[in-house]
């Protein structure tokens, strides 16, 4: 046995570290075909493999796949309701100046000013703002 | 001549090429599934027939795979419920024959195996890994055995490196205890 002398424990790092577990000769030089005769005839078994997508040559795998798409929709979000609200506030602002506007052509609609020059509405706002 | 598991897979997955391509993974995969199937089971003869309930199992469940693992880990994990399944099955049969081997200690039976070439404090070690719990068994045998890293066996465990640390370590003191005890 060997013990470590000091506390009468086995010494780890002295054991032989094989396993001593021997194979007959040639066990694996005909294993495949051996197990191929035994496989069942079966129907085409249909994998759901999420084939690895490969950028530059490297693999990326399918977790980090998922985890790209999930950033890329919650950007996606971001970016719509930043717009969305961006474009609610440049109504806002559009109509403070639409009514400005109405003051500034006194009794005349803006709508019916901008028809009546033949511009369209963002022209015509941007026309009597530079008045 | 090797193919990558990408590759391997894409042949998997087409009809045409399904089952000469599962030659292929039998091919390449039998001697490391081997290895570590005889580890739980411990004997030959035991092992040729957990590694074919393997490959069985693996083919007529190629549908199951989903990609969400390494093949690899998933025919490891097939093969670890088989051996698990294996000696389950065995120990309920022995114990309604009330078959004598049974009784024997893992020592005495590898020291009597053919294919076990160790002397009787490797075959004492044997037990003394296969008395271990489970984890535990599996980190020590692949960081002792396979020099593993690690970071290698985390991946094919799915545990965490700070756990699997903790487990060799204490799987190192309880086969330390072990021999203590058989002393």
């Amino acid at each position: 046995m060997h013990l470590n002398s000091k506390n009468n424990k086995i010494d780890m790092k002295k054991l032989d570290i094989q396993e001593h577990f021997q194979v007959p000769e040639g066990y694996f030089d005909d294993f495949t075909s051996r197990m191929m005769s035994m496989l069942p005839e079966q129907d085409f078994q249909p994998m759901k493999v999420d084939m690895p997508m490969v950028q530059n040559g490297r693999r990326i795998s399918p977790m980090v796949a998922r985890i790209a798409t999930a950033a890329a929709v919650v950007v996606l979000m971001l970016v719509s309701t930043y717009t969305l609200f961006s474009t609610k506030q440049m109504q806002q602002a559009d109509e403070a100046v639409f009514s400005s506007a109405e003051e500034l052509t006194g009794s005349y609609n803006a709508n019916d000013a901008a028809e009546y020059a033949m511009l369209d509405r963002q022209d015509f706002l941007e026309m009597v703002t530079e008045l | 001549m090797q193919v990558d598991d990408t590759s391997l897979l894409r042949l998997l997955a087409d009809e045409r090429t399904q089952r000469q391509a599962f030659g292929q993974l039998v091919n390449q995969y039998s001697e490391r599934l081997y290895r570590q199937i005889r580890r739980v089971v411990l004997t030959h003869e035991d092992a040729n027939d957990v590694l074919q309930n393997t490959f069985i199992k693996a083919w007529q469940g190629l549908s199951s795979f989903e990609g969400r693992s390494q093949l690899s880990s998933w025919l490891y994990r097939i093969a670890m419920n088989e051996s698990v399944d294996f000696l389950r099955k065995r120990k309920q049969a022995a114990s309604i024959e009330g078959d004598g081997e049974e009784g024997l200690s893992i020592a005495s039976r590898l020291m009597a195996d053919e294919w076990f070439d160790g002397d009787e404090l490797s075959a004492q070690l044997q037990q003394a890994i296969n008395e271990l719990p489970e984890v535990q068994r599996k980190v020590f045998q692949m960081k002792y055995f396979d020099e593993m890293k690690y970071s290698e066996i985390s991946e094919l465990l799915g545990t965490s490196e700070g756990a699997l640390k903790a487990s060799y370590h204490i799987a190192v003191k309880k086969i330390s205890e072990f021999f203590d005890n058989h002393d």
